[in-house]
């Protein structure tokens, strides 16, 4: 592999990265190539050095990625520098992206549970009302106050419910970047 | 030598190579590739990370021959952390050693 062909699979695989930090990576290459060649040395030998372009530069979308889910932690972000992590060989698959769907699941449903108690109880205390309205006397806990009671207490257990979840959901993506940057600095590319 | 090792103390080669002086990427993955064969590419996703994280800053500098050059040199955080695993490696040097000699002994 010459260095014009080496540069082109880099810039191939680096798709998606920004323009400016594309640029910065491919020099650093171009820069490598050509203190080689100075020192004598063929194109193609120093191609097979530096090691295969595809895996550099799966390597390297996985740092910008993880990079911007530090600066910007939006679900998009995160959920890139995951799978772009996880795409860094088998090890990573195992220990990056299943206990990420693991806790995503679980936080969804919490989140299904507390959203279920806030309808819930909302919808009673509809109910409630209009069954009194109505007279049908339909309630719970024998008088219509009580079951009042409790339905607005569920609603609002409900809500703290929510709170608590979005809670623990922006902590799950603090450590997520944060496990993701030590999984970096750990698990270099397979080969 | 296994490959996992290597690419733990990779980290440690570059920090302790430009400790003793700046350099620009070829010349940091040439004087690393004399004692330990690596696959040099790699070298530039670790740089970019320590200077990320702070380790290290870059300047350009003309070369005689051909553009500038890309130049790493460490701040004193990255002196600081060379210096933190420099004692971490010693000491886990020193334990496997003291285990292997036991494991001979017996």
């Amino acid at each position: 592999m010459n260095r014009k062909e080496y540069i082109g699979t880099l810039r191939r695989h680096l798709r998606g990265v920004p323009k400016d930090d594309l640029e910065d990576v491919l020099d650093d290459y171009r820069e490598h190539f050509e203190a080689g060649l100075e020192e004598g040395r063929s194109e193609d030998g120093i191609a097979r050095a530096l090691g295969s372009p595809k895996a550099l530069a799966r390597q390297l979308k996985a740092d910008f990625m993880v990079q911007r889910a530090e600066d910007s932690a939006s679900i998009e972000n995160i959920l890139r520098a995951v799978l772009a992590a996880a795409g860094l060989g088998f090890f990573n698959l195992v220990f990056v992206l299943g206990p990420f769907l693991a806790l995503v699941g679980v936080l969804f449903a919490l989140f299904a549970v507390a959203v279920g108690f806030t309808f819930g109880g909302l919808t009673g205390i509809v109910a409630i009302i209009l069954s009194s309205i109505g007279g049908y006397g339909y309630t719970i806990g024998g008088h219509p106050f009580i079951g009042l009671i409790f339905m607005i207490g569920l609603s609002l257990g409900g809500l703290l419910f929510v709170m608590v979840d979005m809670y623990l959901a922006r902590a799950f993506a603090g450590l997520t970047v944060r496990y993701l940057k030590w999984n970096a600095s750990i698990i270099k590319q397979e080969g | 030598m296994n490959i996992q090792f290597k690419k733990g103390v990779l980290e440690l080669c570059v920090l302790a190579q430009l400790r003793r002086k700046d350099c620009y990427g070829y010349e940091l993955v040439a004087e690393i590739s004399k004692n330990i064969s690596i696959s040099e590419g790699t070298i530039y996703p670790l740089l970019r990370r320590l200077k990320n994280d702070g380790y290290v800053t870059t300047y350009l500098q003309e070369s005689q021959e051909g553009p500038p050059r890309k130049y790493y040199k460490l701040t004193s955080e990255g002196k600081t952390m060379k210096d933190e695993l420099t004692d971490e490696w010693l000491t886990f040097v020193e334990r496997v050693n003291h285990f292997l000699e036991g494991a001979n002994n017996e």
